[in-house]
């Protein structure tokens, strides 16, 4: 190992975080070249492939390395928090029929393609622009992108970066929102914790809110792919050696590793992109159903991705990239990179919970500068298998659970919904709790889920 | 020994592991393993051959490359296999065709999107007479 690693949890979250190979791969991580401060995994940390999910690493950008493995296959995946003018008494009595327009104009499930037709060429200007494409091409309006991660746009996209393989994946899936963990919640905000920063966020108790979840579906999942690909070859040239080939990485500076910097922020745009037309799918429905389609955006954060940042590194300013590999940044008040609304308080940190709990709202703080490149963690984390959580239920009996509970879901597949239990999952509150006692976050509001749309 | 495949628990993902007497073996049931995660073999008429070609630095990364092949059929071409047919194989290249059809909705449900193939624990080896890949997905 080159640098420390550094687990936040509690005794109950260490345990199940001891279990697996997180342990292993925050230390495999830490062996890499030109990491520095410290290789993290965040409290909802689990086994991933290469990097642990939930880790956090930075690499000097003169002698550090990027790894494709290290952002992941769903480049971009990220969580958005739209705030409606609605009480929850409103939208309780039309909850069912508003879920059934939801899930009938948001493409979502397994291989299912998107409802907008686009050529390769308009394909590249999503891949340039991300979601200014969408409110061009009139999903939303201009003041939506003020209050989206670098303005839904990642600055050096280059489509021409970007295989036709992988255009060729996410041609038809823009606008959609996938399977797996992906899902349109409506929820109500049940409990405020810091004033302050909610009402800079504008969030009050008993405010209905809807929380979007995902990414940037095949595209994002080829340009990965690609990349581990030519990484793989291009690193022996670079005479780096690894210890898990899913770690390949190259120089930040070297042709491959620009390249896929390009491509990922291409990637990451195709995700800005589709949460914005999600977005504006969501108000027609909302518009539709309850009379009231004004959502405004909280804030769009990006879990999965590699970002050029000045942190101050052993009382050295330097220029990093941070890789967040299931980890969400978590920027403290005055920071310029956040809405000038937000400045007095922080960045809007959004941690989806599993299905059927509690979602948060956080705010960034300086410890996170101080600790973990401004990031914490980025939702409940997975405990159990896939298969595991598919024996452990039918999908008849959880819905049947969720709604004596007052919480109604559409799927489009059962084997989701069983795979996607509450119970497969650690506690969100646990995890909340620890970035919030180890200060790299504050608790703003929690969330209650009235319905969910799942893939 | 007959040639198989299993699925292997990950807690967040799925293994594969093949085995069979062959290179050959063990990558058409990687096939059949992988296809299987994601929608009932048995619905997938075998009617279309499309043609593959690949090469690698070595049987692990070609197994990726089969397997992310796979993946980029049913995603960007809507074209699902469960078979491979080999015509020619070395451990760093492989000629031949994925056997299969086109998606149709009415009649392949598809229960699982599998992101990506991965390199994590990616393993092909041979002891005794036995030939053994083990692979894990993103999902």
């Amino acid at each position: 190992m080159l640098i420390e690693g550094l687990i936040y949890a509690d005794e109950t979250l260490i345990k199940a975080i001891e279990k697996d190979q997180t342990l292993g791969q925050v230390a495999n991580v830490a062996t890499l070249p030109g990491m520095v401060g410290r290789s993290l995994a965040m409290p909802d940390a689990h086994q991933g492939y290469g990097f642990a999910i939930g880790g956090v690493a930075a690499a000097d950008m003169e002698h550090g390395v990027v790894s494709a493995g290290g952002v992941g296959f769903d480049i971009n995946c990220g969580v958005r928090l739209l705030a409606s003018s609605l009480h929850a008494n409103e939208v309780r009595p039309v909850i069912e029929p508003l879920l059934n327009q939801l899930f009938r104009d948001i493409p979502c499930g397994t291989g299912k393609s998107g409802i907008v037709a686009m050529s390769f060429g308009e394909l590249d200007e999503v891949l340039q622009t991300g979601a200014r494409w969408s409110v061009k091409a009139g999903y939303g309006t201009e003041a939506d992108l003020n209050f989206i991660e670098e303005h839904g746009c990642l600055p050096g996209a280059d489509p021409s970066t970007v295989s036709k393989r992988a255009k060729q994946r996410g041609k038809d899936q823009l606008g959609t929102l996938g399977s797996g963990n992906h899902f349109v919640e409506v929820q109500v905000i049940d409990e405020i914790f810091d004033e302050q920063a909610a009402s800079a966020f504008g969030l009050t108790a008993g405010m209905v809110t809807v929380l979007i979840h995902t990414g940037s579906r095949g595209l994002g999942h080829q340009v990965c792919t690609d990349f581990l690909d030519t990484m793989q070859s291009a690193m022996t040239r670079y005479g780096i050696r690894i210890v898990d080939r899913q770690l390949a990485c190259v120089p930040i500076g070297s042709p491959e590793g620009q390249e896929y910097l390009s491509a990922m922020a291409a990637a990451a745009n195709f995700a800005f992109a589709n949460r914005q037309m999600i977005t504006h799918w969501t108000r027609e429905a909302f518009q539709r159903i309850v009379g009231r389609g004004d959502l405004r955006i909280v804030y769009d954060v990006s879990h999965n991705i590699a970002k050029v940042e000045e942190h101050t590194v052993k009382g050295r300013r330097m220029q990093v990239l941070v890789h967040r590999k299931g980890a969400t940044r978590a920027f403290p008040a005055g920071r310029p990179e956040i809405p000038k609304e937000y400045a007095n308080v922080g960045q809007p940190v959004l941690i989806p919970g599993s299905m059927g709990t509690s979602s948060y709202v956080l705010v960034g703080t300086e410890q996170a500068m101080e600790e973990t490149f401004g990031s914490c963690c980025h939702g409940a984390g997975r405990a159990k298998s896939r298969t595991a959580a598919k024996k452990e239920i039918t999908a008849e009996e959880l819905l049947k659970q969720l709604k004596e509970r007052g919480i109604h879901v559409r799927g489009a597949s059962k084997s989701g919904l069983t795979e996607e239990n509450p119970n497969a999952y650690k506690d969100v509150s646990a995890v909340v709790d620890v970035v919030d006692k180890a200060g790299i976050a504050k608790k703003v509001a929690r969330l209650i889920p009235m319905g969910v749309i799942k893939g | 020994m007959e040639a198989g495949y299993r699925i292997l628990e990950h807690p967040a993902d799925l293994g594969l592991e093949a085995w069979g007497e062959t290179l050959s073996d063990v990558f058409r049931q990687s096939v059949l393993g992988l296809v299987s995660v994601i929608v009932d073999p048995s619905t997938v008429n075998r009617v279309t051959q499309r043609p593959v070609e690949l090469q690698a630095s070595d049987p692990e990364h070609l197994l990726v490359r089969l397997l992310s092949e796979v993946l980029y059929c049913l995603d960007a071409e809507r074209f699902v296999a469960t078979q491979l047919v080999i015509d020619e194989m070395k451990g760093t290249g492989l000629k031949g065709a994925l056997v299969g059809e086109s998606l149709d909705p009415a009649r392949h449900v598809l229960s699982l999107d599998v992101k990506a193939i991965t390199y994590h624990q990616l393993s092909v080896t041979e002891k005794g007479r036995v030939v053994r890949a083990k692979v894990f997905v993103d999902i």
